[in-house]
């Protein structure tokens, strides 16, 4: 039946085209038309009248989307929570350059490296602000459908900058840093952050390539992993009543590994 | 019968959260049992039922949860919370009146 199979294709995409950011919606309609689709076989229909008459009963895609488009304005959270963050980056950005150009002359390598880092750096704790407030949101009251899509692209496109620009901004960074630290692999605890920013991201990368995960998992594990990234860049400058920031960064990585296996489930009881 | 769109409209989410008052249900079983307890009467256009479910949804008168279904694929079920058995009351008692008002002007007329 790979006609049919063709087919039933093209009418999801004219329902996707006709409903953006309503995947799910539309997975319902596909369903619907299959079921119908299957009770009209059995009646002895062919499958073009089947499919032709299951289509009729759900009604044309824009007429479907003109009712959805009745429904609630989505939540955006990205709308003010990235742009702040990106101005608090790019501030910090700017300090970091203007501190080091007052000890040495700043390098091309040093503003590319640290440009390429803060970007990565964005895209970790991006993500952990849009998980963040969407756990907090489902404190008191669920996410919509539409809220839901918007968070999960966004957590893609940010983990994907994280993945990509994180090891390229640390790979820079370590070249730029042999320049006038030719023995920095004997820092241990320069090393240990690099690796465990690296674990982080890359298990944040796994949790979001993983359709079937729970999404409050994938949330917890964006949050985990903005955590290890944020004390083990400032950790040295944080007291946390004598505790080793490392330790804390551990615990996180460790909870990040815990939320991936498939057994760990998070059942919020009502 | 073709009923009217305003009356079918009306109608749409009180026999929603009835159906669901019976227990879980999805999409295509709501509408199959719609046209059931109408003896075929009431026919919705099937994608019609969607956006009032997830309309349900985002005001807390249902929960969902998908599953896999027999054939494979997920479904999403639908189930009555609190605040829908509260909004399917208060749909019961406009009805029942509207019911009883109409009733009463028809017996006069015909009488």
């Amino acid at each position: 039946m790979p006609d049919l199979e063709n087919r039933i294709a093209e009418w999801r995409a004219r329902m996707m085209a006709a409903l953006p950011q309503r995947e799910e919606a539309v997975a319902e309609l596909e369903e619907h038309l299959r079921e119908h689709l299957a009770g009209l076989r059995l009646q002895g229909k062919s499958d073009d009248e089947a499919l032709a008459l299951a289509q009729e009963r759900l009604g044309d895609p824009q007429a479907v989307a003109r009712e959805f488009g009745r429904m609630p304005h989505a939540w955006r959270p990205g709308l003010i929570l990235l742009p702040a963050l990106g101005l608090m980056l790019a501030f910090l950005l700017g300090v970091t350059l203007l501190n080091w150009s007052q000890r040495m002359p700043v390098t091309p390598l040093q503003v590319v490296f640290h440009g390429v880092y803060i970007v990565g750096y964005f895209g970790v704790l991006g993500s952990g602000l849009i998980a963040t407030s969407a756990f907090v949101t489902t404190w008191w009251r669920p996410l919509h459908e539409r809220e839901r899509c918007a968070v999960r692209r966004l957590l893609k496109k940010l983990t994907w900058l994280a993945v990509v620009l994180l090891p390229l901004g640390i790979a820079l960074g370590i070249v730029w840093r042999a320049q006038f630290l030719p023995n920095q692999w004997t820092q241990w605890s320069y090393l240990l952050r690099l690796v465990g920013a690296i674990v982080s991201t890359a298990l944040l990368f796994l949790a979001q390539s993983r359709p079937t995960m729970n999404e409050r998992r994938v949330w917890l594990t964006a949050i985990f992993a903005s955590f290890v990234l944020f004390f083990s860049a400032f950790g040295p400058s944080i007291r946390l009543a004598n505790i080793p920031v490392a330790w804390l960064c551990l615990v996180f990585l460790l909870g990040q590994v815990f939320l991936i296996l498939p057994r760990f489930r998070i059942v919020r009881v009502r | 019968m073709k009923l009217g769109k305003d009356l079918v409209a009306a109608s749409t989410v009180p026999l929603v959260l009835a159906i669901l008052e019976d227990g879980e249900n999805y999409g295509y079983a709501i509408i199959e049992r719609v046209r059931h307890l109408s003896d075929g009467e009431m026919e919705w256009t099937d994608g019609m039922l969607y956006p009032v479910l997830h309309w349900l949804e985002e005001n807390r008168y249902v929960q969902t949860r998908w599953e896999m279904s027999e054939a494979g694929r997920k479904r999403k079920y639908y189930s009555l919370r609190s605040e829908g058995r509260k909004h399917l009351a208060h749909h019961k008692t406009q009805w029942a009146v509207v019911h009883e008002t109409l009733r009463r002007a028809w017996r006069r007329k015909h009488a």
